[in-house]
């Protein structure tokens, strides 16, 4: 076989060979495998749902946030998981929020909580007769809507006994959704950035620690200072390679010039 | 009928010029079938932005978009370096077979990227943003994302190794200091080195600067999909996309002047010579070409703000020694002379007046304070289609009139050219007037729908279609012209 159609055979087992796998990997993810995607919910509009608070009194959820930034978390009252620690978590972080800043709801996804549920889990936490904080049940059906429209999703673990669902907060604006906040544990910073979002501020993003390479810069979040990281460095290859690349070729062309 | 300066030597006089002539034909006869379906393709964009065509999906519009963008760029880009090649071939020895190597790579890339786009319905636009080509929502599929990289690494390789071997051609016959015409700056006058040289030289160093930013990309990319928990850093790879990007558009900018500094002196009879304007004027376009590609990030907030007044600077600066000096001596090789307005010399001035208005609306863009305004609406289309169509497609287009005008021997016919430069100048401007009034409506670019808040972005493109249905028609006339006199050159 010719080199060169050996050369050829072989890119080309390489291009189906990397087709292939791309395929593969994005076959096998499971939605419950990643986080709500943030991405494709931006600006979506929120349905505006009746729901029931612990007074027994109902209201939607614009006539509940009352013209306010609403923080939303989905929980329930039987959860053995995640829900309390995440409460726990969040109303330990929002101590540093200002009053009245914004609506803290949580709303039950399980259609079995009753509003007395909600005031007994309100009561737990000792935010029962904290003005800034809604807990409230919902139609199933108006629950659903809302949750598909912020990304959130749960599942009955038969063996558990138990709703399998992610912890997050969902920041809504003027009825549209902000910003999502996903993960058991919430910090006062991460918190301060979401208010400060769902309040109308513009608050920079920038990647977790350690989880991207190369970064042409580092931002600290704590005093809003940029400087530049090793990835810049790669920003000079093409002008260091081209620059050596070419006084090689004019060297090579002088030593033709002289056989010649 | 057209015949060359004295600089020039005749198409055809030397022997090693011929093979290259073929393969060089063989470039343009592909430009001139491509051209018309990609433009065609642009049409149909504005159609659709026009509210007609209402039942093609939004995403076919961004696999289109995608197809049009990166053909376009592609396109231009190879027409260029052919066009150069054979123009160089006048004092360096470029090697044939390259020619046809780098042919080979980009027809195989264009295949795998009409795979991506028309089949796959890739729709990342021609700078394929990272990370979007690896989250399409289901839009389209892996397969082909990987298409559009494994067409990207062939075309960059074949382009690549047909770069470096035209530079090496000139390295095989000038010093580097020569080559970049530094004697001149001393008062020397010997050797004598045209600007084609010396400006391809800096094309040449630009694109393969350009080239090993996109092979960073491709590898950074790979070692992100084949490797374990490795993630790129965004902002990087947009640094590195627009590098290569925007280095590619500008250097086929660049390579449309070179032929005007070659071509037009054969119409206007005088010379246009070396001297120390022209010389300064192209080594600091050198320097600066390598940061103005960041006026693109502008918007992004983690750049840090010494960069942005870098890309604000080398933006502002760059138009000096590129367009200004090229203007304004173009002018003056006009002024006063024995010009002959034939086609080629038509459009080639038509280019460089069309290069500075989109310069023009450029610069205003790459106003830190404008492009805020500016930013994704339909005025950076504007620009971008202003110095690309009317500057430098006019330019190419005019140098291989010339070209294969001198080859077949087939005399220029008044009203035909009449024609052209009438319906490509009205249809051109036209279409460019609705995208740059559109863009101060703040119409924003890449929708395939308007929404009701800019619904006036709907008539824009509904006008606009009149004056793209004028340009095709120059387009085609020119096209028919062009390629029967290719044809008649190809076959002797």
């Amino acid at each position: 076989m010719p080199q060169s159609l050996f050369i050829v055979k072989r890119m080309a087992a390489l291009l189906v060979a990397a087709c292939a796998i791309t395929s593969l990997r994005a076959q096998s993810a499971d939605p419950r495998d990643a986080p709500p995607n943030e991405e494709r919910l931006l600006n979506t509009t929120v349905p505006d749902i009746p729901l029931t608070t612990v007074s027994g009194a109902r209201a939607t959820l614009s006539q509940i946030a009352h013209g306010r930034p609403l923080l939303l978390a989905f929980v329930f009252t039987r959860c053995s998981g995640v829900c309390s620690p995440f409460l726990t978590s969040w109303r330990s972080a929002d101590r540093a929020i200002a009053h009245g800043r914004y609506l803290r709801l949580a709303l039950s996804f399980d259609p079995r909580d009753t509003s007395t549920d909600m005031f007994t889990l309100a009561r737990h936490h000792a935010l029962d007769d904290n003005d800034d904080w809604t807990f409230a049940v919902g139609d199933p059906s108006d629950v659903r809507r809302l949750a598909d429209a912020t990304g959130f999703w749960w599942a009955w673990d038969e063996t558990r006994q138990q709703f399998d669902h992610p912890a997050m907060l969902a920041g809504i604006r003027d009825g549209r959704l902000v910003r999502l906040l996903v993960g058991g544990s919430i910090t006062s910073a991460r918190l301060d950035e979401l208010v400060r979002e769902v309040s109308g501020e513009f608050v920079r993003s920038y990647p977790l620690p350690g989880r991207v390479s190369f970064r042409c810069v580092r931002y600290d979040p704590a005093t809003g200072r940029t400087t530049l990281d090793w990835g810049f460095a790669l920003l000079l290859i093409p002008i260091a390679a081209t620059g050596i690349g070419t006084l090689v070729m004019f060297a090579a062309g002088a030593r033709v010039r002289g056989k010649e | 009928m057209a015949t060359v300066a004295s600089t020039i030597t005749a198409p055809g006089a030397d022997v090693h010029r011929t093979p290259l002539i073929r393969v060089t034909l063989v470039w343009v006869l592909t430009a001139l079938v491509l051209f018309p379906v990609l433009a065609i393709l642009g049409l149909l964009m504005r159609a659709q932005q026009g509210g007609y065509l209402q039942s093609t999906p939004p995403e076919v519009f961004y696999a289109i978009m995608t197809l049009h963008g990166l053909g376009m760029v592609g396109l231009w880009f190879v027409a260029g370096m052919a066009v150069i090649s054979v123009l160089l071939a006048n004092y360096v020895k470029p090697t044939t077979a390259v020619s046809w190597i780098a042919y080979g790579a980009t027809l195989a890339g264009v295949v795998l990227l009409l795979a991506a786009t028309l089949i796959g319905r890739l729709g990342v636009g021609w700078y394929f943003l990272y990370p979007l080509p690896f989250h399409s929502g289901g839009t389209w599929p892996p397969w082909a994302t990987a298409s559009l990289f494994a067409a990207l690494a062939i075309m960059g390789v074949g382009w690549t190794v047909w770069s470096a071997d035209l530079l090496f051609a000139i390295a095989r016959r000038y010093r580097l200091s020569h080559a970049l015409g530094w004697h001149y700056l001393s008062g020397a006058t010997t050797p004598d080195v045209p600007p084609i040289i010396i400006i391809s030289t800096v094309s040449f160093i630009g694109v393969l600067a350009g080239l090993v930013a996109a092979v960073v990309i491709l590898v950074l990319v790979a070692l992100e999909q084949f490797g374990s928990g490795f993630t790129n850093d965004a902002l990087l790879i947009k640094n590195l996309t627009f590098y290569f990007g925007h280095m590619v558009v500008n250097i086929t900018m660049y390579f449309g002047v070179a032929m005007v500094y070659e071509v037009l002196p054969a119409y206007t009879g005088r010379p246009w010579k070396t001297n120390t304007l022209v010389v300064l004027a192209w080594n600091l376009v050198l320097f600066l070409v390598m940061f103005a590609y960041l006026h693109h990030l502008y918007m992004d907030f983690a750049q840090p703000r010494w960069l942005q007044v870098t890309g604000q600077l080398s933006s502002y600066l760059i138009s000096v020694p590129a367009a200004v000096v090229t203007i304004f001596s173009t002018l003056v090789l006009i002024y006063g002379s024995t010009m002959r307005w034939r086609l080629p010399s038509v459009m080639l001035f038509l280019g460089v007046m069309g290069w500075a208005i989109g310069g023009v609306a450029a610069v205003i863009d790459s106003t830190v304070a404008v492009n805020t305004r500016f930013h994704n609406t339909l005025w950076v289309p504007a620009h971008f289609h202003t110095y690309f169509v009317m500057g430098v497609m006019l330019m190419i287009l005019g140098t291989v009139f010339h070209l294969v005008t001198d080859l077949s021997k087939v005399p220029e016919r008044s009203a035909l050219t009449k024609t052209i430069v009438g319906t490509v100048g009205l249809g051109g401007y036209g279409f460019l007037l609705m995208f740059y009034l559109a863009g101060v409506a703040s119409v924003p670019r890449r929708y395939a729908v308007y929404p009701a808040e800019v619904a006036v972005g709907t008539t824009f493109a509904k006008v606009s279609l009149i004056f793209i249905a004028v340009l095709l028609v120059g387009a085609l006339v020119y096209i028919w012209e062009t390629g029967r006199r290719c044809l008649k050159a190809f076959s002797s």
